[in-house]
């Protein structure tokens, strides 16, 4: 077991897989060419002209308006009647049977009640969107609550902290970690949906586009689009891993405050 | 650590439950399960009543006893389960395809800090894309088969898989590896009779996750891609407006959704036993 390795050494072994397979593409398509596998430079100029510019606004702004909005309203709507499911025993007992019902039934399938129920357009992509993270953010928050040490709570107590500041200041704060966890497992599935809802929904959308570029054997759009959908959803994990860092931290100075 | 939250959770359970006291919460809960089903189901049938449009009009919220009624029907069509049964295959392949990919790999990279190095980049970036986003160029490369059924399948389930079982090698406690050394066992056999079994846990719950992933991106795959199997029946009850139909196939789905966790639930709680510090 070798430790010392310097960091130079470790920064290439971790960019060396990486390098390499970018490296294999482009020495691929240029050694076999292949309609299926363009070359990098159309992909790039196909992502400039499908998704930057004006097809920014055309085709990208529509479908992460409806991730936010569908994405947020969720979050908000499940932590919120999470946090009382987690609290409230026999809520608890009565609906996660429910909800754990309604989380086993794969997205896809959910999808055509929505279409009856809100026809094609934005308000299908956003009403599945909010389903989606809600049930979860429902059950995983409930989770959270309830995994709280109760000694905590009893600390509230003793110290005639009335009931509202307690979750608000105590419970919620303390649960935090555990709802970010969950915040980001619901926010890659909500990126999810929101591409195969555009798949079958509509024809606007980066979902959309991707799929009928292939359909109509536009293989550099359709690279252009699984690499937009790739780079979102790396992003996201990012965006959470930074959050997690930095809530981490807070959460363990403010509960140390309020004990003190 | 624990000790505080296992002396004071009955007594809060106590408090909490109130003037159930006397019953056993095992059954006070399976009674309130029970009561949270009937509400949900009687909200549904009022509210498909309610907002039933007049005749003539399609509807978009059928009721209960409608939906039943189609899942009764469904339940004998010999069509319907052969839907199914095609649906079972992809995800059965796809499923032990991924394990016998991921459970090496994983206990590989649990093991070998420099192939940890060298993967973890690659499986950070390749893990958050969704499945789905390859279905185009899967579709072009291999048609609409089972074959490109199990790649999108695989892309859902190995790399949580992988992750817990590199995960699960890794916490294998020193002891039990010095135990192993002091035995004077080869690599394979503390592989298999130490490493394995510690990590055995891990991987349950990594297999449980990935069985339920695998089960939607199957029907994904049928949905959008046009492989054969329940995604197909969805389509079609969508295209000829059975809305009726189209409730009970979403439901069925939900059925066989909650058969896998239990199932994959069962076989988590018996390898957790294997665990450092479970019950033996």
């Amino acid at each position: 077991m070798k430790t010392s390795d310097s960091r130079l050494v470790r920064t290439l072994q971790t960019l060396a897989v990486p390098l390499i397979l970018v490296a294999a593409y482009l020495v691929g398509t240029l050694v076999w060419p292949s309609p299926f596998f363009p070359p990098v430079s159309k992909i790039a100029d196909s992502f400039a002209d499908t998704w930057l510019g004006p097809g920014f606004t055309q085709n990208v702004v529509p479908s992460l308006s409806n991730l936010s909005i569908g994405y947020v309203l969720g979050l908000v709507v499940g932590i919120a009647l999470g946090g009382l499911l987690g609290r409230v025993l026999p809520l608890n007992q009565m609906f996660s049977p429910v909800l754990g019902f309604l989380l086993t039934i794969p997205p896809i399938a959910i999808l055509p009640v929505f279409l009856f129920i809100f026809g094609i357009g934005p308000q299908f992509q956003i009403a599945a969107i909010v389903y989606g993270t809600m049930t979860y953010m429902l059950l995983a928050t409930a989770a959270a609550v309830q995994a709280v040490e109760s000694t905590l709570e009893d600390v509230g107590r003793v110290f005639r902290i009335d009931p509202l500041r307690r979750v608000f200041l105590m419970i919620y704060p303390a649960a935090l970690p555990r709802i970010i966890a969950a915040a980001r497992v619901s926010l890659a599935s909500a990126l999810l949906i929101m591409v195969v809802s555009e798949m079958i929904g509509t024809s606007r959308g980066i979902g959309a586009i991707t799929l009928t570029a292939q359909q109509g054997f536009n293989y550099p759009q359709m690279w252009s689009g699984m690499i937009l959908v790739a780079i979102l959803g790396v992003a996201f994990s990012y965006v959470f891993i930074l959050i997690e860092k930095l809530v981490g931290g807070a959460i363990g100075t403010r509960i140390s405050m309020e004990g003190a | 650590m624990s000790s505080s939250t296992t002396t004071t959770a009955p007594v809060t359970e106590a408090v909490r439950a109130g003037s159930f006291r006397r019953r056993s919460p095992y059954i006070r809960g399976i009674l309130f399960a029970v009561a949270g089903i009937v509400l949900v189901a009687v909200a549904w049938q009022l509210y498909a009543i309610a907002s039933a449009p007049p005749p003539g009009r399609r509807v978009a919220f059928p009721t209960l006893t409608d939906t039943l009624g189609s899942l009764g029907e469904l339940l004998v069509d010999p069509g319907f389960w052969r839907l199914v049964g095609f649906s079972m295959r992809a995800w059965i392949i796809g499923l032990v395809v991924s394990t016998v990919i991921a459970i090496p790999v994983g206990m590989w990279l649990g093991l070998s800090r420099t192939a940890y190095r060298y993967a973890r980049l690659p499986i950070e970036l390749i893990r958050p894309i969704p499945a789905i986003i390859i279905l185009p160029l899967v579709i072009v490369l291999m048609g609409t088969g089972v074959n490109f059924q199990v790649i999108l399948i695989m892309q859902g389930v190995i790399w949580p898989l992988l992750i817990q079982t590199a995960y699960g090698v890794h916490l294998a406690h020193d002891t039990l590896i010095d135990t192993a050394k002091s035995l004077r066992l080869t690599r394979w056999r503390t592989i298999a009779f130490f490493r394995f079994p510690a990590a055995a846990p891990q991987i349950a719950t990594g297999l449980k996750v990935g069985a339920a992933a695998a089960f939607a991106v199957t029907v994904t795959t049928e949905y959008v891609g046009g492989s054969f199997g329940i995604g197909t029946g969805l389509l079609a009850a969508l295209s000829r407006e059975d809305v009726p139909a189209t409730y009970a196939i979403t439901l069925f789905t939900g059925i066989v959704g909650i058969t896998m966790i239990l199932v994959f639930s069962a076989i988590e709680r018996y390898f957790a036993r294997w665990a450092p510090g479970g019950e033996r």
